[in-house]
C-alpha cells in the first residue's frame, strides 16, 4: 500500500514539474519575442524624422 | 524495495526538472560589445604592421624593440584611439609602448606579411575582342597574390558590374584565368559577351586604405588609329581618383567610412553620389556644399532650420500661397521651384540618417558592414527619388527608407 502511494506521489510530482516547466518555457518564448522591439518602439528611441518628409511631400504635390 | 521506489521517484523528478529547465531555449542571445574601452585593453599589433590601442592622452607614440631601440610610431588619433600607419611594425617580436603617465605596455607583433601601402597594383591594358577580354596588370608587394584581388568589369552604357573575387564570380565571366607573364606582370583572360567599358582591379583588404586600386578603359577591336594600331588608353590610379573612383557604390561608401578626419574634406572624396548621377552636377554640388555647415548644429530642429535657410525654403504653405497668387505664367515655375526645394529638404533627411548611422558606428554600436549597406540603400533611395515621377512613388521611397532605418536600428548594440 505504502509502495503504491509513493509511486502515485512520484508520478504526481513528475506531472507537476512538467506542467510548470512548460508554462515557464512558454513564458521564456514570450519574453524572447518581446525582446525584439516593435517598429514603433524603435522609432520612439531612434526617430527618423520621416513623418516630416511625408508631410512636406504632401504639401508640395 | 522502498529504497528502489525512492530512487525511482528521485529519478523521475530529476528527468522532469532537466526537461523543464532545458525546454526554454531559443532566447535572444547576442548583445554584448559596446561601452567605453579601458586604457590599453584593446592594444594589438597585426600583420599589416599596424599598432593600435586606446589611451586617454593623445600624444606622441614611442615604442622600444627587444634590443632597446626606441622609435616614434607615425599614425593618427580618433576619439582617444591610436592607429599607426601601415608597415610601422615590420619585424616580429615583443615591443614596449612607452608611457610615463600610465605605465609602459608590452605588445607582441606578428611581423609584416601584407601591406596596402607597400603594394603596387597597376593595370596596363584591357582589350575585348570577339567576346573575350584580355587584361594585363602589374602586381607586387609583400604577401600579394592575383587570387586575392577583386576584378570588376563595367558594362558599356550601363551601371552593371560583373565581378570576380576570391569567394564569388558572376556567371557571365566564363573560363576566367590569370597567368603570370613575368616577374610581377600578370595576364587575365576571360570570356564575357556584353561590351565592356572599364575594368577595375582592387584588393578587398585595401578599400579606403591608401586607395590601392587601378582602372582602365577596355579597347574594342574596332578602336584603332590611322596606322591600324589599337588606340592606347591610360590607367587611372586609385591614388588620384580616391574614394569617388571606385566602380561599385558599396566600395565608394566603405572607402568614405574609413577615411581619416584629415582626408574627409578632399574634393574627390566628398563628391556626392547623387550629384554623380545628375546632369546638373555643379548645381547639385553647390547644394551639398551649402548644407555642410548645418552638421555643426545639433540633430533636430536647429539642423533642419539651417538646411531650410541654405535651400532658401521658408514655410512651405506660405510659399505655396505666394506662388498661387502670381500670374498664371509665373505660377507653375514658382511651384516647381518650391517643389525642388522641398525635395532637397526631404533628401537631406535621408542624408541625415546616414550621418546618424555613421555616428553609431563610431561609437561601436553598429558594424562597418551594417552601416555600409544602409548608406548604399539611402544613396540609392535619393537616386530613385530623383527619378520618381509621381507622388506615390516618392512616398513609397520614403517609407522604404524608414523600413531600412528600423531594420538597422534593431541591430544597434545596447550598452549593458
Amino acid at each position: 500500500m505504502k509502495i503504491a502511494a509513493m509511486l502515485v506521489i512520484a508520478i504526481l510530482l513528475f506531472a507537476i514539474v512538467m506542467v510548470t516547466g512548460c508554462v515557464e518555457s512558454k513564458d521564456v518564448s514570450k519574453q524572447s519575442s518581446a525582446s525584439e522591439p516593435s517598429d514603433e518602439e524603435v522609432l520612439a528611441q531612434y526617430p527618423d524624422d520621416l513623418d516630416a518628409a511625408l508631410e512636406e511631400l504632401e504639401m508640395v504635390e | 524495495m522502498r529504497k528502489i521506489l525512492v530512487y525511482f521517484a528521485v529519478l523521475l523528478f530529476s528527468i522532469a526538472f532537466v526537461l523543464a529547465a532545458g525546454g526554454g531555449g531559443g532566447g535572444s542571445g547576442g548583445g554584448g560589445g559596446g561601452g567605453s574601452v579601458s586604457r590599453y585593453s584593446d592594444i594589438k599589433c597585426i600583420d599589416t604592421g599596424v599598432l593600435s590601442f586606446t589611451r586617454g592622452a593623445e600624444n606622441e607614440v614611442r615604442v622600444t624593440d627587444s634590443n632597446g631601440q626606441e622609435k616614434i610610431i607615425p599614425g593618427s588619433w580618433r576619439n582617444g584611439k591610436f592607429t599607426s600607419d601601415e608597415a610601422s611594425m615590420v619585424k616580429a617580436g615583443k615591443y614596449v609602448v612607452k608611457d610615463s603617465k600610465y605605465g609602459d605596455k608590452e605588445v607582441s607583433c606578428p611581423g609584416l606579411t601584407f601591406s596596402c601601402t607597400l603594394m603596387t597594383l597597376q593595370l596596363q591594358e584591357c582589350r575585348q575582342v570577339q567576346g573575350k577580354v584580355k587584361v594585363g596588370f602589374i602586381l607586387k608587394g609583400i604577401g600579394t597574390s592575383p587570387e586575392d584581388l577583386e576584378y570588376q568589369f563595367k558594362q558599356q552604357d550601363s551601371s552593371r558590374l560583373f565581378k570576380r573575387s576570391k569567394t564569388s564570380i558572376s556567371s557571365e565571366l566564363k573560363n576566367f584565368q590569370i597567368t603570370k607573364t613575368s616577374d610581377d606582370i600578370f595576364t587575365l583572360e576571360t570570356e564575357l559577351a556584353p561590351a565592356i567599358e572599364k575594368i577595375q582591379v582592387s584588393h578587398p583588404r585595401c578599400v579606403g586604405e591608401y586607395y590601392a586600386y587601378s582602372k582602365i578603359t577596355c579597347q574594342k577591336e574596332e578602336s584603332k588609329d590611322e596606322e591600324g594600331k589599337a588606340a592606347a588608353t591610360s590607367e587611372e590610379s586609385g591614388k588620384k581618383l580616391k574614394c569617388s573612383g571606385y566602380l561599385d557604390i558599396a566600395d565608394r561608401v566603405k572607402c568614405r567610412l574609413r577615411l581619416r578626419d584629415e582626408q574627409a574634406d578632399e574634393y574627390e572624396n566628398f563628391f556626392p553620389e547623387e550629384c554623380k548621377a545628375r546632369d546638373d552636377q555643379e548645381a547639385c554640388l553647390q547644394v551639398y556644399k551649402a548644407v555642410q555647415e548645418c552638421w555643426d548644429f545639433p540633430n533636430g530642429a536647429a539642423r533642419i532650420a539651417c538646411v531650410k535657410r541654405q535651400l532658401k525654403l521658408k514655410e512651405i504653405l506660405i510659399e505655396q500661397a505666394n506662388c498661387n497668387a502670381l500670374d498664371a505664367g509665373k505660377r507653375e515655375n514658382c511651384n516647381q521651384e518650391l517643389r525642388e526645394k522641398a525635395y532637397g529638404l526631404i533628401k537631406f533627411r535621408l542624408y541625415n540618417l546616414e550621418e546618424e548611422a555613421e555616428e553609431l558606428m563610431e561609437e561601436g554600436k553598429l558594424s562597418e558592414g551594417e552601416v555600409t549597406v544602409f548608406v548604399v540603400t539611402m544613396e540609392e533611395s535619393k537616386l530613385a527619388f530623383n527619378k520618381a515621377t509621381t507622388k506615390e512613388e516618392r512616398r513609397a521611397i520614403i517609407l522604404q527608407a524608414r523600413k531600412a532605418w528600423i531594420k538597422l536600428m534593431k541591430k544597434v548594440k545596447v550598452e549593458a
